[in-house]
């Protein structure tokens, strides 16, 4: 009868409403109770169809209204959707059962070579289910981990946001966390994987869960699952869509000088005689209009009237409004994806397309286009093929250049008040670098305008690079024995990458090459080394990869032993094939190029012909070849449910070169052990149904390839002056040179208390890195020079580092109902200072810095914020003052060179030390509501000083400084910004930028995100198509809540424009 | 039946023979693999090939000759514009301050020991690798040559003027005879430096073939030179002539500059006859183009018929001062300091004549002039005075070799000679600056962070 009921009332209800005219609705009730008989409370109860809503009571009854063709539903977080077909029934006796599908994606975590149920683990694993990694969006895999886990970005200038797994492990080697794509490394960009096809990331952070991964374990490792079919189970298509726009970059963010300061500075350099030289320079280097104005005036050209009321005119103008205007735009970024998975009994199919198509706030585009099967056959009763592709293939387009880059050939910058468009927007010229009377003369003698209009330049380049990249993944599994299983593993990787950077004939860049190359002959006519047309760089790289993988599985349990355990081995090589090239006088319409001189060095014409070139020689070949070997076993054993242990071992074997043999390889090995406390019998807390302690122990490493035992050369080409093939040093003889180790200690705690109304882990961690590859500064006398860095120091394994740290995760259910609240939290802490570094003397002067860049300096955090100590302006002079000896002193020289380390001012971390998120989501009813809040603390950062020697040489103006400067005496007790001083001291220029006055709090609080979420089902809307539908807004960078620095900037983006709020719109379904 | 079950094990074990075979293989050739080099572009150095193309670096051995010195010499003069636009070692130098080479590590002596140290990787690789063969012993030349050469650049600067009663004790360079960086750096004597000097050039002149193929490459010529110039700064001027002379002797053409046309923006071209081999100093701005400026009271002293006097300068424009543009470089961007067949004919005639040999160095001096001077009103000189014919050599010397990066060594040893001693003094923003003979800051300070990571004695 109940049978008949859903197979004939349900359908007939969805299609029809209630036909059967008017039944009279009669009292039901019931109880609702766990697999264990306890009673639910806040169970919702709804009569499929209808709004009719009732809550279970703390006794887990119920009580409504229904018709006996109604259907019961009943939901509870975590639990499997409970259906009761009323019928005749009056009291239903309803037992709801744990959420197998939920389950598994919280209990169970991937390690690239297994997978483990998370109760017997014993490592410390973090895992982002689907809905989690959802919540989201982006173009990218990675960035959607961020603020939701305990991965720290750091997105500081120059460290392209790089994920952070419990602070630093490495100084000055790859840094970058190792990032498997279901079983494999990926080699490729890992900006190709389409984060719809992510099922699930786990991220792997002790030893017990990472060494399995090795000596590139090192940073932490982070397993990407991607989605699959399921046996037996129905077709099932979902998608989704989503656009992001993006408010246009705030130009304004980053305090500068003034347009009407820096025309006062260029009067009094005018003054001084400064441009003299300019004037009188062979190469005819730019100068600013108001430089322009008063050498007109000077000699005459112009009236002193004119030309003050022209300058003032300048002054008044700001290039920012311009930029604002007309170079950055909105970003936008569309998202797209279908998947189609099912499966039967003998196969599952998984068949996904992704297209994304962004739009930068530089006009540039991204189109990526996503392809991706991944099949299972169960061919034999013991065996199971695997086959899977993915072919991803991606377009970039650059748009215009970033307006920082805007800097002449001799290196200063663009003057404050340049117009880049006139009134109706149409491009303007710039004097950035020649000067406006060489130009038109230039001209005048036949050759190519030299004119630069930067705001319309980006249209006659095109700088586009195609992406293709194919991976074919294929298994065979073959259960020998029930138990244990033999896997074999094979990846192919082939990426191509295609460059193309077309300067136009139209390009101010081709433009300027042609005409400095350009001769003038004794009769006046010119003669062109580099011929009329384009300038075409192309470049192509080429990755092909391998990996097998043989591996035996062991899973069995006797009695109240449990037993898993695997050993394999993994062979691996990655080949890369750069090639790049030029063309000159390229022809866009007939592809085609002409040949050019490179061997005879022509005298420039904008040097006046008195320095001499070549013409750039870019055809350039290297192919790198990584090898490795791995030979690796992996055991767990479980007692009774309580007690864990396990081992891991892996030996790891590359071809670093010129090693000795027996550092090639290097073996890591982990022991973890855990104890479920809750599972004793002795233990009867019902308050606290699962209390687990967990501990490892092991190594981990990090390995370079780059660096060589030997003395190594490169070859540089052709000698400009010797015209030989010649030759540099790469680095001295290291023969000691091995791999970077990483030995993690993790003590674990996981919990729930109150019914699972509270949730989460604690864990404690310390690290000591040693062998860590470092720069050692060398004295200058032993001429080891690195050609990289330009600076004396050699690279080895020279330094140590330890670190501790917690992280703490907790979730609460704080409402439960119809009204649901639900908060998690994250905290941080994670310290890390060098406990070692080879250091050749006591100068302060080599760690000095924003902590930007590693300075290792031992006791002190790898990313350390070091200056001079502060002692005031001289309140005659308005003269920056420190302290030489103690003493206090303006002796610049002596304060840089002379300041021992111990005598640096140690600020702390440039990178937080705490840091973590808050996120509360609410829903009520269909509508869902969450917000991300995110916090750092614990570091710190220098605020950009005035260099006045940079700001006469090089335009810099790039600091809100010069406003505040000293002027008169008295000056210095509201300022510390230092008087102008003619000529400027690049020395007191730098104590001042680099002391500790400048130095800044960076601690703060951000609403990071707001995601408003709809969500409906099949049965909450009628007549809808889909089993179920979200649309959702989602809201990023919406700014500070808090933070510690008085000054304007953003503690996150000190030197940089910080990322414009964004705006999403999507949604996603299935049917 | 038997027999098929015998069969079946076989070929079991065949197959299974076959698949081990096929492991191993695989196997030992994965191990094979771990010896690939990990990139094309790195190379240990090993191959003839190898160690001269790292000899043909002309970044490590040619164009990044010292210039403090040239700085703080007379032969040029800046402009207070200039010089309060120049970076603070280029102003310091000038003015003979003791703040140099601490805003940059790439300074005087660490390009000079950056070359030191590559000619000493050569030297080893050479012990490790090379063979009897004549192409090595070129290579091991060539690397004697420039550490002999790099180090005689160093004195100049970072050593007091030889002197004989004194070398002895006179703290000298650090001499670096290993490429080992564990190797602490201790400075020797001015008496050790020399000899180290002496001893590497000898040991060039060997090696080193007669022909080259470049003139950034020493030939025995520049070891011949470079051994000269050596003797010349230790004011052994008996040395020092023998050695012009036995450069001379394989080749003594000279320039005539008659024939040269005196209109292009640069009069000289790289690499002509007379060099013996290419040298250059640092670029640095202060130097170049338009900044490094003659006075019309120096240029009075190029006698009209003088054609160094159009082929050397140029009117700066709007101005009565003159740019250089005689760079044996063949621009202006980099002054030319390797020595010169015009050079040797110079200290040997300044040798002969400070030896009595007046007509000899008459000679010389004549021969020069000749070709320097306007075919139509060349006079020789003559006379019997030898402190007159040494007056005209001096004279001579310091009109040929200006802006060549020898002034300042032979301001420290013609300083030695009271008759022939000169204060230097500077103006700069109104502010005088006098340097007088034998003054301490004729030795130019070391770079403070080498005093700080070594604990050398600073000068």
């Amino acid at each position: 009868m109940r049978l008949f009921y859903i197979l004939f009332f349900v359908p007939a209800l969805w299609f029809s409403g209630a036909v059967y005219g008017a039944p009279v609705p009669a009292a039901v009730s019931g109880i609702v109770t766990d697999i264990r008989g306890q009673p639910l409370k806040d169970v919702e109860v709804r009569i499929r169809g209808r709004e009719a809503v009732v809550f279970t009571g703390s006794d887990g009854h119920f009580k409504m209204d229904a018709l006996p063709a109604d259907t019961l539903e009943f939901r509870r977080p975590g639990l499997a959707v409970a259906i009761a077909v009323v019928g005749s029934n009056t009291f239903f006796k309803i037992t709801m059962r744990p959420d197998v599908q939920q389950l598994q994606e919280v209990s169970v975590v991937s390690t690239g070579y297994q997978t483990l149920r998370r109760e017997s683990a014993t490592g410390s694993f973090e895992k982002v289910g689907n809905s989690l990694y959802n919540r989201s969006v982006g173009t990218d895999v990675l960035s959607r981990l961020d603020g939701v886990t305990d991965i720290l970005f750091d997105r500081r200038v120059g460290q392209q946001n790089t994920p952070v797994i419990r602070g630093k492990s490495t100084l000055f080697g790859n840094a970058a966390p190792l990032i498997v794509v279901d079983n494999f490394p990926y080699n490729g960009d890992i900006n190709n994987i389409n984060p719809n096809d992510v099922e699930s990331v786990t991220i792997l952070k002790d030893a017990a869960a990472a060494s399995i991964w090795g000596v590139r374990a090192g940073n932490g490792v982070i397993v990407i699952t991607t989605k699959k079919g399921g046996r037996n189970k129905p077709l099932s298509v979902s998608f989704n869509a989503n656009v992001t726009v993006a408010e246009k970059p705030d130009v304004f963010y980053q305090p500068r000088m003034s347009s009407a300061d820096f025309v006062d500075v260029e009067k009094m350099l005018f003054g001084q005689g400064f441009y003299t030289d300019y004037e009188n320079s062979f190469s005819h280097l730019s100068l600013s209009p108001v430089v322009e104005l008063l050498i007109a005036q000077r000699d005459g050209k112009v009236t002193a009237d004119a030309a003050g009321s022209q300058i003032a005119a300048l002054a008044q103008q700001d290039v920012r409004k311009d930029l604002q205007r007309y170079w950055y735009g909105r970003a936008v970024n569309q998202q797209y994806a279908l998947n189609i998975k099912g499966g039967s009994e003998k196969s599952t199919y998984l068949f996904s397309a992704g297209y994304d198509r962004n739009l930068t706030a530089l006009d540039g585009g991204f189109q990526r286009l996503n392809l991706r099967s991944d099949n299972s056959f169960y061919l034999l009763k013991n065996l199971q093929l695997d086959i899977g592709t993915y072919i991803t293939h991606s377009r970039n387009k650059a748009g215009r250049q970033d307006a920082g880059s805007l800097v002449s050939q001799d290196g200063r910058q663009l003057y404050p008040y340049a117009s880049l468009a006139d009134g109706g927007g149409n491009a303007l010229p710039v004097n950035l670098d020649y000067r406006a009377s060489f130009i038109e003369s230039s001209q005048a003698a036949g050759f190519q305008d030299w004119s630069y209009r930067p705001l319309s330049d980006y249209k006659n380049i095109d700088s586009h690079s195609n992406q293709l990249d194919l991976l074919l993944n294929t298994a065979a599994k073959y259960t020998i024995i029930p138990g244990l299983q033999a896997e074999f593993r094979y990846q192919l990787e082939s990426a191509q990458t295609q460059g193309t950077l077309l300067y136009g004939a139209n390009s101010y860049y081709a433009r300027n090459v042609i005409n400095q190359y350009t001769q003038t002959n004794a009769d006046g006519t010119l003669s062109l080394p580099v011929p009329l047309g384009g300038i075409m760089n192309t470049s192509d790289t080429r990755l092909l990869s391998n990996s097998i993988r043989a591996q035996l599985n062991y899973n069995g349990s006797w009695g109240r032993h449990q037993l898993s355990a695997l050993a394999g081995y993994e062979y691996r090589n990655v080949r890369t094939e750069n090639r790049a090239g030029r063309d000159y006088g390229y022809n866009a319409d007939t592809e085609s190029g002409l040949p050019v001189d490179y061997v005879t060095s022509f005298p420039l014409s904008n040097y006046g012909y008195f320095f001499n070139a070549q013409i750039p020689y870019q055809n350039n070949y290297q192919t790198d070849r990584i090898y490795n070997l791995s030979y690796f076993t992996n055991a767990a054993y479980t007692f009774d449910k309580r007690y864990s242990l396990s081992a891991s071992a892996r030996k790891d074997e590359s071809n670093l070169f010129g090693v000795n043999a027996n550092q090639k390889g290097v073996p890591l090995y982990s022991f973890g052990g855990a104890w479920t406390a809750s599972n004793e019998s002795f233990f009867h807390a019902g308050w606290l149904p699962l209390l687990k302690l967990r501990a490892s122990y092991g190594y981990s490493g990090n390995v370079d390839n780059t660096l060589s035992a030997q003395s190594t050369i490169s070859y540089g080409g052709q000698d400009p002056v010797s015209k030989q093939r010649y030759a540099f040093i790469n680095n001295p003889p290291n023969p000691d040179l091995g791999w970077e180790k990483t030995r993690i200690v993790n003590l674990g705690l996981d919990f729930t208390l109150f019914k699972d109304a509270l949730s989460g882990s604690v864990d404690y961690y310390t690290k000591k890195s040693t062998d860590l590859i470092g720069f050692s500064p060398v004295d200058q006398t032993t001429g080891v020079l690195n050609p990289a860095t330009l600076l004396f120091q050699y690279k080895g394994n020279v330094a140590e580092m330890k670190g501790h740290g917690l992280e703490v995760n907790l979730h609460a259910a704080v409402l439960r109902g119809r009204f649901n609240w639900q908060t998690d939290l994250l905290l941080n802490y994670a310290e890390s200072k060098v406990t070692r570094y080879y250091q050749s003397g006591d100068s302060g002067l080599p760690y000095v810095g924003d902590g930007l860049l590693v300075s290792p300096l031992v006791g002190k955090a790898p990313f350390a914020v070091l200056t001079y100590k502060w002692a005031g302006l001289d309140g005659q002079t308005g003269d920056p003052q420190g302290y030489v000896n103690g003493q206090i002193s303006k002796d610049y020289n002596a304060i840089l060179s002379g300041t021992k380390v111990g005598d640096l001012q140690y600020s702390g971390s440039a990178v937080p030390q705490v840091y973590g998120s808050l996120r509360n989501t609410f829903s009520y009813k269909h509508v869902s509501l969450s917000a991300l809040i995110s916090y750092k603390f614990g570091y710190y950062f220098l605020r950009r000083g005035i260099a006045y020697s940079a700001l006469f040489g090089s335009n810099d103006t790039e600091s809100g400084d010069y406003a505040r400067r000293w002027q008169k005496p008295g000056d210095e007790q509201h300022t510390s910004v230092p008087s102008l001083i003619y000529p400027a001291d690049s020395q007191r220029d730098q104590f001042y930028d680099e002391s500790s006055v400048n130095v800044e709090k960076g601690d703060n609080i951000r609403l990071q995100d707001l995601r408003l979420a709809w969500d409906a089902d099949r049965v909450g809307i009628k007549k809808m198509p889909f089993r179920h539908i979200q649309v959702f807004l989602y809201a990023t960078n919406l700014g500070l809540i808090w933070k510690a620095t008085k000054t304007t900037l953003d503690p996150d983006y000190p030197y940089s424009m910080k990322p414009p709020k964004t705006l999403a719109l999507g949604f996603s379904g299935n049917f | 039946m038997k027999a098929k079950s015998l069969l079946h094990i076989y070929t079991c074990d065949i197959r299974r023979l076959l698949i081990m075979t096929g492991l191993v293989l695989f196997f030992a050739g994965c191990k094979r693999e771990l010896d690939i080099k990990p990139s094309s572009s790195l190379q240990v150095p090993s191959s003839v090939a190898d160690f001269q193309a790292m000899m043909d670096n002309t970044g490590k051995f040619n164009v990044l000759g010292p210039f403090a010195g040239t700085l703080a010499a007379d032969d040029g003069f800046v402009t207070d514009a200039t010089w309060n636009a120049a970076h603070l070692t280029a102003r310091n130098a000038y003015i003979w301050d003791r703040n140099l080479f601490n805003d940059n590590v790439l300074n005087d002596w660490s390009y000079a020991y950056a070359g030191i140290f590559t000619a000493n990787v050569v030297l080893e690789g050479i012990t490790k690798y090379g063979t009897n063969g004549a192409d090595w012993a070129s290579i091991k030349g060539q690397a004697m040559f420039f550490r002999g050469y790099d180090y005689l650049q160093l004195a100049q600067e970072f050593c007091k003027a030889y002197d004989e009663q004194t070398a002895g004790s006179d703290a000298g360079l650090v001499l670096r005879a290993s490429s080992d960086l564990n190797i602490k750096s201790v400075r020797s004597t001015v008496s050790q430096t020399y000899q180290q000097i002496i001893s590497d050039l000898n040991t060039a002149v060997n090696l080193l073939p007669v022909n080259v193929i470049t003139k950034t490459r020493p030939g025995k010529a520049a070891a011949y030179a470079a051994l000269s110039r050596t003797y010349l700064a230790m004011r052994a001027y008996d040395k020092a002539g023998l050695y012009a002379d036995s450069c001379l002797q394989l080749g003594a053409s000279l320039l005539d500059y008659n024939q040269v046309a005196g209109i292009a923006a640069i009069s000289f071209q790289r690499f002509n006859n007379e060099v013996i081999i290419h040298t250059t100093m640092t670029p640095d701005a202060i130097l170049t183009g338009t900044r490094y400026l003659v006075d019309t009271s120096f240029y009075a002293s190029y006698a009209p018929e003088d054609l160094r006097r159009i082929l050397f300068f140029v009117p700066l424009r709007g101005s009565t001062y003159l740019n250089f543009r005689g760079s044996y470089d063949g621009t202006t961007s980099r002054l030319f300091y390797g020595p010169t067949t015009a050079e040797m004919y110079l200290v040997r005639a300044e040798c002969n004549v400070r030896a009595g040999r007046i007509n000899q160095a008459l000679d010389d001096l004549n021969a020069l002039r000749q070709k320097r001077y306007k075919t139509v009103s060349y006079q020789p000189l003559a006379s019997a005075d030898a402190g007159v014919v040494l007056g005209w050599v001096l004279t001579e010397r310091r009109k040929e070799m200006v802006f060549r990066g020898q002034r300042w060594s032979d301001l420290r040893r013609l300083n030695k000679e009271p008759s022939l001693a000169k204060t230097l003094v500077k103006i700069v923003n109104g502010k005088r600056y006098e340097l007088p003979p034998g003054d301490p800051r004729y030795v130019l300070p070391i770079p403070q962070a080498v005093i700080n990571d070594t604990g050398i004695p600073q000068n």
